[in-house]
């Protein structure tokens, strides 16, 4: 199988052409006609679309899937291929938050503990990657599994107390959107910054484009392994507050659901799944195309039972497209 | 440098595969069954207790036989859980219609190999990932299958749940046993020792080994190596298909979480038993067999026990990274 073989990967001063146009600009173009040519077709099939509802319900999707998916991101841009064990993490601080909330713990010690407890998942996953070296798949895979079960059997529910600031978090509204939002916009703006203009960001571009090549230039594979692991985990931790924050009831089996709209999304936005390319202002773009298809596919006559097929489809797409993408630029050398 | 280099590279790999996977097949047996024995006691090893074994292992193993061609070509196929469940799904619908079952059966095994076709396109026409793909691929069906279980006629509330439909003959083919011996298990059976025959004798078996160990040398042997990945994928989603057709028969019903988790469990027995997900052109059928059987044992000491299920899915997930660990001591691919 070819999930690291060198053809695939690229070198990533070379920013590739999509769709149409060049670089990343073309992308989010490509990303923001998807977009509204969906809302645009939505509204004209039925008006009622354009509705502080609708809103709200995308804007509700994109605020988990957001945070989830700029922690994917950061996976995938190293080379760390995927992660699959992210529902954890989610989970995991999800029910924390709720339980320390009961215990009467105030707010930061709070935030702080529970979303550094799930960072441990994160190390783990880094752990069997690097010491034992196994295909980060095949690990996050089973950690995913194991970690799925375990959270059955540690947690059966959580419920969220409606008077909690976490449950008020979710309902409560700032500059005009939902509070939730914010972190998923922050992030980005964050992420997108780190990795275009700082020194570790360039790091972690450098090892995902081409990790021999970062190897012999000094940087330390282990540590980055570990440290985009470890933060991955610790954003799915903030994803797994704001899922509190909505969520009247945290069933650990309603994790799973984020796993496969977060891969589709980060390989939608362009990132490459050889690792050292992509951009998160659009992968902000892919997420709200995301998010909005399932309000969508109501507002076209389709149950909500339809949504799991366009996920899979959706990602398939996504997929063959990227690997079409990179077999080209490879043939043209 | 690297001609110089080649012999000793060989001569590590040999003596690391020389291990083979005798030794996870040897180390499963002995503690599953020390463990039953301590838990169970000789009941465990009663025929009573074998016939239920091989009751629930019968489809499995053919399911895992059919896979057993993708994994060897270095293409994995993560869809054929869904695949069973989609197959069942409309299997039941059509046969609430009071179609002719051969037509259903076909129909239903037809739907799993084009969406085989479909994750052929996509990993060997496009080059895409296979994993990527078949996850995707096993969401879309989990959720065509329900989708598709809501359409049925029968007298039951229309669920999503899934489709009852009791179907005599097929009922009492998939439910015949001789003595301890269940026949679909037979036949499951006799299957793995032809396809062993296949694989070890024949030359098309030795170019799907071919294929999965090394693209590049076969590609440059001649090997027609996008032709073998696809059929390898289109044999994998048959054998689901025909798996999903049998499970209706054997439980007088399609739920919608039929299937669910079996691409693992077929999976994680496969690689006890030698097979790889992340390289082809390693393991045979025997050796899956024996791994399948395993995991077969240990359900059935769970059952057993009275334990919680959802201990199970701790106990495979570990257990997967245990097995793709020693994968990597006898010569499996490392990460960087």
């Amino acid at each position: 199988m070819s999930i690291n073989s060198n053809e695939q990967r690229r070198s990533p001063l070379y920013p590739r052409r999509i769709f149409f146009g060049t670089g990343d600009s073309g992308n989010i173009l490509a990303l923001l006609i998807l977009w509204f040519t969906l809302i645009g077709a939505s509204a004209i099939n039925n008006s009622l679309f354009l509705s502080k509802t609708t809103f709200n319900a995308v804007v509700f999707n994109m605020c988990i899937l957001g945070v989830l998916a700029i922690g994917q991101a950061l996976i995938v841009l190293s080379g760390g291929i995927l992660d699959l064990s992210l529902a954890v993490p989610l989970i995991l601080t999800g029910c924390l938050s709720v339980i320390f909330y009961d215990r009467g713990w105030s707010t930061l010690p709070l935030l702080i503990f529970s979303v550094l407890i799930s960072g441990i998942v994160g190390l783990i996953n880094a752990f069997f990657i690097v010491v034992l070296k196994i295909n980060p798949l095949i690990v996050t895979l089973g950690t995913g599994f194991a970690g799925g079960g375990l959270l059955l059997i540690l947690f059966d529910r959580a419920m969220v107390n409606p008077e909690s600031w976490i449950a008020n978090f979710g309902i409560s509204y700032s500059l005009g959107v939902p509070s939730a939002w914010w972190p998923m916009v922050l992030f980005t703006i964050f992420m997108h910054i780190l990795i275009k203009y700082s020194r570790p960001g360039r790091r972690v571009v450098a090892v995902g484009g081409n990790p021999v090549a970062a190897k012999v230039s000094g940087i330390s594979l282990k540590r980055y392994r570990f440290a985009t692991f470890f933060f991955a985990s610790i954003i799915a931790g903030v994803a797994g507050v704001i899922f509190a924050a909505f969520t009247p009831e945290i069933r650990p089996s309603s994790g799973t659901l984020y796993t496969l709209p977060m891969i589709a999304a980060v390989v939608l936005a362009g990132f490459s799944l050889a690792g050292g390319s992509g951009n998160f202002l659009a992968l902000f773009i892919s997420v709200g195309f995301l998010s909005t298809v399932p309000t969508a596919l109501v507002f076209f006559g389709l149950e909500s039972l339809w949504e799991p097929f366009f996920q899979g489809v959706i990602l398939i797409v996504a997929v063959s497209l990227d690997a079409l993408r990179t077999k080209k630029t490879v043939t043209k050398g | 440098m690297t001609a110089t280099l080649a012999p000793q590279q060989l001569s590590k790999k040999r003596t690391k595969n020389a291990g083979g996977p005798s030794v996870t097949i040897l180390a499963g047996i002995v503690i599953i069954s020390l463990v039953s024995l301590q838990g169970v006691g000789f009941a465990a090893f009663s025929t009573d207790n074998l016939f239920l074994i091989l009751n629930y292992l019968a489809l499995p193993l053919l399911i895992g036989m059919f896979a057993s061609f993708s994994l060897l070509a270095g293409v994995v196929d993560l869809s054929i859980g869904s695949m069973v469940g989609l197959s069942a799904a409309v299997f039941a619908v059509l046969a609430t219609y009071e179609l002719n079952l051969w037509l259903c059966a076909f129909l239903a095994v037809l739907t799993c190999l084009f969406f085989g076709c479909l994750n052929g396109i996509a990993i060997v026409g496009f080059n895409a990932n296979p994993i990527a793909v078949t996850l995707g691929m096993l969401v879309a069906l989990r959720g065509l299958a329900r989708v598709v279980n809501k359409y049925d006629n029968s007298a039951t509330l229309s669920s999503t749940d899934g489709t009852v439909i009791f179907i005599d003959g097929l009922n009492t083919f998939t439910e015949a046993s001789f003595s301890f011996l269940p026949w679909l298990f037979v036949i499951a059976l006799a299957f793995t020792l032809v396809l062993q025959l296949i694989i070890s004798k024949t030359r098309y078996g030795r170019h799907i080994k071919a294929v999965g160990g090394d693209l590049t040398a076969a590609v440059r042997a001649g090997l027609p190596a996008s032709r073998i990945k696809f059929t390898s994928l289109l044999i994998s989603s048959g054998g689901a298909g025909i798996a999903g057709v049998l499970f209706v028969g054997k439980m007088g019903s399609s739920s919608s979480t039929l299937g669910t988790g079996m691409e693992f469990t077929v999976y994680a027995a496969l690689m006890i038993g030698g097979y790889s997900i992340l390289r082809g052109g390693v393991g045979n059928p025997i050796g899956g067999f024996l791994g399948l059987f395993v995991i077969a044992y240990f359900s059935n000491y769970i059952d057993n026990m009275g334990f919680d299920t959802r201990f199970a899915d701790v106990f495979l997930g570990t257990l997967l990274l245990v097995i793709v660990y020693l994968d990597i001591r006898r010569g499996g691919e490392e990460f960087e």
